[in-house]
């Protein structure tokens, strides 16, 4: 009984590894020329954020400064 | 029955609240897409400006959630002390328990819905509520409050998060791209990421003044130090950002960009017009990095209520029985961080503190990161299978638009994506719980987590920009920026 | 259907079909409120807020500036409290 249970505990994750990584393997793979073109769109727009964020947080030094 | 009856009564619990909390208005019409920008930058903007200290609090804190933080937006001792952590847990939960029909809602009905959504909301700020008073019984804004620093630490805490849930909550209803709390948290790690790679603040430690900004400390370490302590102590110092921690984040960020394309095209064709055939893209991260959010909420709640045992109850007093089996909390170091060292239950769900720690306790490592793969692993399930975008929502979706997949009945759509979502919806989140555990190996604390949670919400914004982008047509100010 | 049921078997057949189709609409209850067709979140991101429910409707800029009005209130706070050195922490 404890075995059949450990064997159906440890097939449930194995069967989804096959089926993952088959999956993965069937996948199509973005083409150099794709990734490069969102790594710049990512790119731009996540440090274009950051610097605004940092901005408002510089901001915050002298309110610190002011206040506490 | 009785059973039935008492969850169905868990929405109307939220009746009386019906009339008393704001709505925001739905727009009238579609924004344009430079008011929605406008809206985007205008909201994010206050989260980051609320990052005040909060007032009334004494200034040496023991901060037991450090490493949590920057999954939820949330930063230490401002009045952001639990980000969006309370409106984000509050979502997912109900959402989940909806979709496994532990509730019951009906969808079709209006009231339920809105007895739904405000239900949401009552909990999200009754957890801003919990956890404020919580942090203030334990002992974290200092012992000995008066009775006016309790009453104004929990008005501007819960304040603040109920302005946070209502201004998500404008987001949300279409005033800006998708999800107002998913925008909060990725504005909120951009600004940390930039911070952390150029801040020019210093900031006084053991070792004298040193530069925040990983990438400033380098050059200045370059400067007056001999050019190998330079190098290895800009990698290596574990206080303030490193130029590790950097490099790990940026490498997670080309490895997601990557991920994020692979998907598995299911061959389509159209019913009503012949000859026409195109591909209907599968993606692998089919539910995005919310199954890594989800596990991140587990963990929240087993730490905030190991800590609420261990401290409130218990006194941290590690004579007690409890407080052995649970962890007794030590505070450490620069940052004074509050932390389990003891090998015990909370100390099992934490991450370690750097990759040397990580090697020598393995037993942690497993736990920690089998906590996440299986929480992860169970939401993408799940998940994809209860929002809008499961199998049967899909063929759904085929059969009005008169697509059918190639070389398949009608009938077996259905069946066919049944196949394939769930196993890409798991692969997927598996493999960003194995991302983000090889970099919490490091000790990057949290980060890893936070910047894939980020940069998958950024992925779901650029889809959802795109698709308004194309509609709103190009001529418009921000649209520009994306023209590409 | 072991007796004849009544009012014939066309009927019969009616009432069967109406049966299956309340079945199958019971099983298809939506999960979310998306996939009820009124938005809400989607598969990789998680909205709460999307409907109109009853209540004070607001409008967002009031809220907006409402918000900034809170945060003002507690910088408020701060610049009173170090000006009279209430609460020095």
């Amino acid at each position: 009984m404890a075995g059949d249970g450990l064997e159906k505990f440890t097939e449930v994750p194995i069967e989804f590894f096959k089926d993952g990584t088959a999956f993965v393997q069937k996948c199509t793979k973005p083409d150099k020329k794709e990734y490069i073109k969102i790594i710049r769109a990512v790119g731009v727009g996540f440090i274009m954020m950051g610097l605004v964020g940092y901005a408002i947080k510089l901001i915050h030094i002298p309110i610190r400064y002011l206040i506490v | 029955m009785s059973y039935t009856n008492l969850l169905v009564r868990l929405i109307d619990l939220a009746k009386p609240f019906l009339p008393l909390l704001p709505e925001i208005e739905l727009p009238l019409e579609q924004l344009t897409f430079d008011d929605k920008v406008m809206y985007t930058i205008g909201t994010s903007f206050l989260y980051l400006l609320a990052q005040l200290p909060i007032f009334g609090a004494s200034k040496t804190t023991n901060d037991p959630i450090h490493w949590l933080r920057p999954v939820f937006g949330a930063e230490q001792n401002t009045l952001l002390e639990f980000g969006v952590f309370p409106i984000i847990s509050s979502g997912l939960i109900f959402q989940i328990l909806s979709g496994l029909k532990l509730i019951k809602i009906n969808f079709n009905n209006r009231l339920d819905r809105e007895l739904f959504q405000t239900l949401q909301k009552v909990f999200a700020i009754f957890q801003y509520a919990i956890l404020t008073n919580i942090f203030l019984f334990t002992g974290y804004y200092g012992y000995n409050l008066t009775f006016w620093q309790y009453i104004l630490i929990n008005f501007q805490l819960i304040g603040t998060g109920s302005v946070f849930v209502f201004i998500s909550e404008i987001i949300d209803k279409g005033y800006g791209f998708g999800s107002g709390s998913l925008t909060f948290i990725t504005i909120n790690i951009s600004a940390n990421f930039v911070t952390d790679i150029i801040a020019l603040n210093s900031v006084k430690t053991t070792r004298g003044y040193e530069s925040v900004g990983a990438l400033v400390n380098l050059v200045k370490n370059l400067r007056n130090k001999p050019f190998k302590n330079a190098i290895l102590e800009s990698f290596t110092r574990s206080y303030l950002p490193n130029l590790t921690q950097v490099y790990l984040t940026i490498g997670i960020v080309l490895v997601l960009i990557y991920l994020q394309n692979f998907r598995l095209e299911l061959p389509i064709r159209s019913n009503r017009v012949r000859s026409v055939s195109n591909v209907f893209p599968i993606k692998l991260l089919y539910t995005g990095s919310l199954p890594l959010l989800f596990s991140y909420v587990v963990l929240f709640y087993i730490n905030i209520l190991g800590y609420t045992i261990v401290n409130l109850v218990f006194k941290n007093d590690s004579n007690q029985i409890i407080v052995k089996i649970l962890g007794q909390y030590i505070t450490t170091g620069f940052n004074s961080n509050f932390i389990v060292e003891k090998p015990s239950i909370l100390y099992f769900f934490s991450p370690s503190k750097n990759l040397f720690e990580s090697l020598i306790s393995p037993l942690r490592t497993i736990i920690f990161f089998a906590t996440i793969l299986i929480t992860s692993t169970w939401f993408a399930n799940i998940w994809s299978s209860i929002s809008g975008s499961s199998p049967k929502d899909l063929a759904i979706q085929f059969k009005e638009q008169g697509i059918s997949i190639a070389g398949r009945r009608d009938v077996s759509i259905s069946k066919e994506l049944q196949r394939v979502i769930p196993v890409a919806a798991v692969s997927g989140a598996a493999i960003l719980a194995t991302i983000s555990e090889i970099g919490e190996l490091f000790g990057t604390n949290g980060k890893s987590p936070a910047i894939i949670v980020a940069v998958g919400a950024a992925f779901g914004f650029l889809e959802l920009i795109a698709a308004d982008f194309q509609q709103g047509g190009g001529s418009q100010n921000f649209g520009s920026i994306f023209g590409q | 259907m072991s007796s004849p049921a009544p009012g014939g078997q066309r009927t019969d057949i009616k009432r069967r079909n109406n049966a299956k189709s309340k079945a199958q609409s019971q099983q298809q209850t939506p999960t979310s409120s998306r996939s009820a067709g009124f938005g809400g979140s989607s598969a990789n991101l998680l909205k709460l807020y999307t409907d109109e429910a009853q209540g004070l409707k607001v409008d967002p800029l009031v809220v907006l500036f409402l918000a900034v009005g809170f945060i003002f209130s507690v910088i408020a706070l701060h610049v009173i409290a170090k000006l009279t050195g209430k609460f020095t922490s």
